[in-house]
């Protein structure tokens, strides 16, 4: 057995165990881009990389519905929140049903996650690496989509109160203005950071 | 034609303008599947009760009591509220919320119900809101709602819910909002700000105050979670193991936690486990 057969067989088996428990499986998506006709057909493949096929092989949200498995998107290049690059609007803009239009299909998406992963924070600072880039995400996946905004900039306003709501109860959420975590741009209402 | 249909056209774009923005006015996030609102004002009763009369379910594990609890935190947190409400008249005090929940159970898996309708106030006990859900989770969201529905007013210095009547109808577009969280990846040390402290005793659990008593203590972790319900989130993804530590207690295999970052930076299996039941219980 090589190290790939053996990835497999680890994979396979603890499937069947977590199914004879009656647990829901999840895996990453590599395990359905290795041997994805080997899977349980209950499992629920969790993508990360991006969710156009142009960019970095990615796609597999399409594929993976279109394979007649579940889907989780986490596409990295708008719902990772360790990327302090990637700004509230990408976080909102972001569409788990990208170029899956069979309605059979979309519903096999069950929704998303956005990911705060451990490189970029510690307990210091995570709760501002979230907010509100995570609330922007929230309603993506939260509201129906004809009364999701096409344009960011139209619900910019709103999601500044609920920032400056968070912040009031307690929650370190960050100015909406530039990347993750940002600072205030200059003195001024809370409504306009 | 000319310059009158002109004007008119103006006119009518400015009126497009000002509609969209007053919708945009509409200040809860996320956005409800259905809201309508009108242009009266109630004032919040200082003893705001619960009130479950009809409902199927009877709340053994304190879930509703306690969001409900929450609900009334967050909305007081910001200002001393101690505005007198005896010149008001008695028809905008709303006493308390009626919460009605159809499905006795409180078990929560992939897929449970989640929709909710808010009426503010109810139109058959007008001293009251109407919560009414198919399960104790679409009510704990409709509590979040209602929460951004209150505002403290300055000038009289009561919680008000503006622009009643309000009708909400609200369920999700999709079943799964997760938040990952790793833990794992990095030490898990406790933070502190003004309103939370360090407890000596559980050096990874924060603790905050209520009613100037040292009441509620909550590892970082159900801290962060807590607030994913405000804008309804319902999965807390913990991924509390990686190549970098593994901080977890396993009791089948006792020395896998010595791969933790320090003697100090593990959990429990009893902490993992009493973080799963909070969360859920949220």
């Amino acid at each position: 057995m090589n190290e790939s057969q053996a990835y497999q067989y680890f994979v396979l088996r603890a499937q069947k165990i977590a199914l004879s428990h009656g647990f829901e499986i999840v895996n990453w998506e590599e395990t359905f881009n290795d041997f994805g006709d080997k899977l349980s057909r209950k499992t629920v493949v969790h993508n990360w990389y991006a969710i156009l096929f142009a960019q970095l092989g990615g796609g597999v949200a399409a594929r993976v519905v279109a394979s007649g498995l579940r889907c989780i998107v986490s596409n990295q290049d708008k719902w990772y929140l360790d990327h302090l690059d990637t700004p509230w609007e990408e976080f909102y803009t972001n569409e788990p049903l990208t170029n899956i239009t069979n309605p059979k299909q979309q519903g096999l998406v069950i929704g998303g996650e956005v990911c705060m992963w451990g490189e970029k924070v510690d307990a210091s600072d995570i709760e501002q690496t979230i907010w509100p880039r995570a609330a922007a995400a929230a309603e993506r996946l939260w509201t129906p989509y004809d009364k999701l905004a096409k344009d960011p900039k139209q619900v910019a306003g709103r999601l500044a109160h609920f920032r400056c709501l968070l912040n009031q109860r307690g929650v370190a959420a960050a100015p909406l203005g530039g990347p993750g975590r940002g600072a205030p741009i200059e003195p001024g209402s809370c409504y306009v950071q | 034609m000319g310059l009158k249909s002109a004007w008119l056209l103006v006119v009518f774009l400015f009126l497009g303008v000002a509609v969209a923005e007053n919708v945009d006015k509409l200040n809860i996030w996320p956005m409800p599947k259905w809201v309508s609102k009108g242009h009266k004002r109630v004032y919040l009763s200082p003893d705001f009760e619960l009130d479950t009369d009809g409902s199927k379910y009877s709340d053994g594990s304190g879930i509703l009591k306690d969001g409900f609890t929450r609900m009334l935190d967050v909305v007081k947190v910001a200002h001393v509220v101690d505005g007198n409400l005896s010149s008001v008249d008695k028809s905008f005090i709303i006493k308390g919320i009626h919460v009605v929940i159809f499905s006795p159970g409180d078990q929560l898996q992939y897929g449970v119900d989640e929709s909710y309708k808010l009426l503010v106030p109810s139109p058959e006990m007008p001293d009251h809101v109407h919560l009414e859900a198919q399960t104790v989770y679409g009510a704990l969201h409709g509590l979040q709602t209602f929460s951004q529905l209150c505002h403290f007013n300055l000038r009289t210095k009561v919680i008000e819910v503006p622009m009643v009547p309000w009708t909400i109808i609200d369920q999700p577009r999709f079943s799964y909002r997760g938040l990952l969280i790793a833990s794992g990846n990095n030490s898990d040390s406790c933070s502190i700000n003004k309103t939370w402290r360090w407890d000596v005793d559980f050096p990874c659990r924060r603790c905050y105050k209520v009613d100037k008593k040292l009441l509620k203590c909550k590892t970082p972790v159900i801290g962060l979670y807590e607030f994913t319900l405000l804008h309804m989130q319902n999965v807390l993804h913990w991924h509390i193991v990686d190549t970098q530590s593994f901080p977890l207690e396993m009791p089948s295999y006792p020395k896998l936690w010595d791969g933790a970052y320090s003697v100090s930076e593990r959990y429990t299996f009893s902490d993992a486990a009493e973080i799963v039941r909070q969360v859920a219980g949220q």
